[in-house]
């Protein structure tokens, strides 16, 4: 699958559990499509705002603001969604802050399950028409799932009104492999694979959506080449004896542990979603990402994008 | 074995780990039973995760929503304290909370057979921290364990943890439908009369929007609910009263990345608010400090042997990598006790103990106990 491809989906679904990097991925897409062309929309859903920090702009509001060229940014906030859904069916300002800005009407919205999810997908929905591409920086694994789950749900507990209509549109719009793709970040690292592997499962079986792409984050690149490894592996006890160069050796063995576990856990999702659907990026050893590291992940993904078939 | 939790956590019986997702929470909290158990406690942890490694390195093929003893010889020396791990189902302990506080058998089945609870007894805001909160209460009341260690779920909403059982409550008592279709439950209430004047239309708004069909379901189960309200009440008051003993420690766990130690911060400053007993952050995931002279570099330069000549260069960007990283993490921290200091409140000592970035991941109960040496690490 050629990246041109990849990225003329209308829906782009970032999952994956906490902190494995999802905005990071969410903002290097972002500015991959953007610079093909596409009029990019970036959504977050309740968060701090963070992901314009990539892009040294203030946090993201409610309303779409500009990130970089033709990429946009915006934060999902399930309450004001609501109010904007029901004013359209009912016009009437005042009948609604009669209704909705009373007590008992509150928590009656935070008890009703799967309406703050409902409002924040059927946000989206409403935005695709104004953008080439929506990326969603879904929230972590558990709640990306309902998100994605709630609109089949509530279309089959619901039985008329516009709450189901709207409810069957957004999921035909979910199922549609043309228009959605579903992209997994995961890390090296046990617990994240299996997640990921599991939330594949998930996905296909209750869902009937496929991941299209893993995305593992915080490689370890490889250290030198394996027969220089070998050499250090022979060499290691001779480094250790002298104590000006322990640390030299302590620090490689560190890295090397690190590496191979690391490649086992990467072969574990090569073996479930196949080589070419394996994406990687390196480790970024510094803290704060800024935006010429979203920059190279970008072009690191548009390479590997490219490979795929 | 060293006295490690009499020191660092003196006269703790509830242990609570918080902090946000993929710090390494559960882990950190198996560890700290399993110091328990060594230090001759009767321990146990309590977590929402369905962590099939921490299971696994357990010796459990699955942890289990009660209680389970973990065996002897899954540790590398008997221990002179014991280990219990379980799992909080949130469906199952809701459905338990729903018995225990039905007014009768019949009442409790009408509300575990409606198809919106069943549905809603997992999704609803809280729920999960609401029902951990049940458990913690539960087995420190049921049981005599010596320490309990909660591990909570991750969140970046700290408040949805502290919270949940005021909100849970909120949501039943005050929802409007129940007021609604039971209008002579509340008439009492002041205020109420002025609300129902708008109530022909709050139904018709509801209507359009949803359907008659839902609105009756949803109305019926809060209806239901409303019977389990008194319970509810008293156990959140009994929750509150607990959390804040003197024998509870929250403890915050976290990495030395940017966004996580935010969290942890946020987490912290709540936590004063609200006047929990915090003891302490853990700092997992620490970039080592492999050097130990004060010119390591040009001594390295001198003595590196001629025939690595090959191998010189990686060694040293990949120490030079790892220091940076070192630097950088301590620059974190010290922000992070500098700021914590300044917003203390009161005059309780606070601990940070660094775990470093392991090499190789846990497996076993013998990792658990070498991870909490770098509890009794006294450098920091």
């Amino acid at each position: 699958m050629k990246s041109d491809l990849f990225l003329k989906k209308k829906l782009l679904v970032i999952t994956g559990k906490g902190g494995v990097g999802k905005s990071t991925i969410a903002a290097s897409l972002g500015l991959l499509a953007a610079s093909q062309g596409r009029k990019t929309l970036i959504a977050e859903i309740n968060t701090q705002g963070q992901m314009a920090g990539f892009f040294n702009k203030p946090p993201l509001k409610y309303s779409p603001s500009l990130l970089a060229p033709n990429l946009y940014g915006i934060n999902i906030f399930p309450k004001k969604s609501f109010e904007e859904y029901v004013l359209l069916q009912i016009r009437f300002r005042k009948l609604y802050s009669l209704v909705f800005e009373n007590r008992f009407v509150s928590y009656f919205i935070e008890a009703t399950p799967g309406l703050a999810e409902l409002m924040s997908i059927g946000k989206i929905y409403a935005l695709i028409k104004d953008y080439d591409l929506v990326i969603l920086d879904a929230p972590a694994t558990g709640h990306g799932f309902s998100l994605l789950q709630v609109p089949s749900v509530v279309a089959g507990a619901v039985r008329v009104g516009p709450l189901k209509s709207e409810s069957e549109k957004i999921e035909s719009l979910l199922k549609d492999a043309e228009k959605t793709t579903l992209i997994a970040v995961s890390l090296p690292e046990e617990m994240p694979v299996n997640e990921t592997c599991e939330m594949a499962q998930k996905t296909k079986s209750q869902l009937g959506l496929s991941i299209e792409a893993v995305i593992i984050n915080q490689v370890f690149p490889e250290p030198m080449p394996p027969r220089e490894i070998a050499l250090f592996q022979r060499s290691k006890k001779q480094l250790e004896s002298d104590p000006d160069l322990r640390p030299l050796a302590t620090c490689m063995e560190a890295y090397l542990n690190r590496y191979f576990l690391q490649q086992d856990h990467i072969q574990t999702l090569v073996t479930t979603f196949g080589e070419k659907r394996c994406l990687k990026i390196p480790y970024q050893f510094n803290d704060q990402l800024k935006k010429g590291d979203v920059e190279r992940i970008s072009a690191l993904l548009h390479s590997q994008l490219e490979a795929m078939d | 074995m060293n006295p490690i939790l009499d020191k660092l956590l003196p006269r703790k019986k509830i242990l609570i780990t918080c902090g946000s997702g993929g710090v390494g929470k559960t882990t950190i909290a198996a560890a700290l039973a399993v110091q328990a158990a060594m230090e001759g406690k009767k321990a146990i942890v309590l977590t929402i995760d369905p962590a099939k490694r921490l299971a696994n390195s357990l010796g459990l093929d699955q942890l289990a929503d009660e209680p389970q003893e973990i065996k002897a010889d899954m540790f590398p020396q008997k221990p002179p304290g014991s280990l219990s791990a379980m799992m909080v189902d949130t469906k199952r302990t809701f459905d338990r909370v729903v018995i225990k506080y039905s007014h009768s058998p019949d009442a409790s089945r009408t509300i575990l057979n409606n198809r919106l609870y069943q549905y809603m007894s997992n999704m609803l805001a809280g729920s999960q921290e609401y029902m951990a909160m049940e458990k913690l209460y539960e087995i420190a009341h049921d049981y005599d364990y010596d320490l309990i260690v909660l591990d909570t779920p991750p969140t970046r909403h700290a408040l949805d943890f502290i919270e949940a059982p005021k909100k849970m409550i909120n949501i039943i008592s005050d929802s409007i439908l129940k007021w609604f279709l039971s209008p002579t439950l509340f008439a009492s209430k002041a205020g109420i009369n002025i609300l129902r004047r708008g109530s022909e239309k709050i139904l018709s708004v509801f209507d359009r929007l949803a359907g008659f069909k839902f609105l009756h379901e949803l109305s019926e189960m809060l209806l239901l609910m409303s019977e389990l309200l008194g319970g509810f009440q008293n156990r959140a008051q009994e929750v509150y009263k607990l959390l804040r003993q003197e024998d509870v420690g929250f403890l915050l766990v976290t990495t030395p990345q940017k966004t996580a130690l935010e969290d942890a911060f946020f987490f912290y400053k709540k936590i004063q608010d609200e006047g929990l007993p915090f003891a302490g952050f853990i700092i997992n995931r620490v970039h080592p400090n492999f050097l130990t002279s004060k010119d390591p570099y040009g001594n390295i330069k001198k003595k590196f042997p001629k025939e690595l000549a090959s191998i010189e260069t990686p060694l040293l960007q990949t120490l030079d990598l790892f220091q940076k990283m070192n630097a950088l993490d301590q620059r974190m921290i010290q922000n992070l006790k500098k700021e914590t200091l300044l917003s203390r409140k009161g005059p309780q000592k606070i601990f940070y103990k660094e775990i470093p970035f392991f090499s190789s991941d846990i497996h076993d109960i013998r990792g658990l106990i070498d991870l909490n040496q770098w509890l009794a690490n006294p450098v920091q």
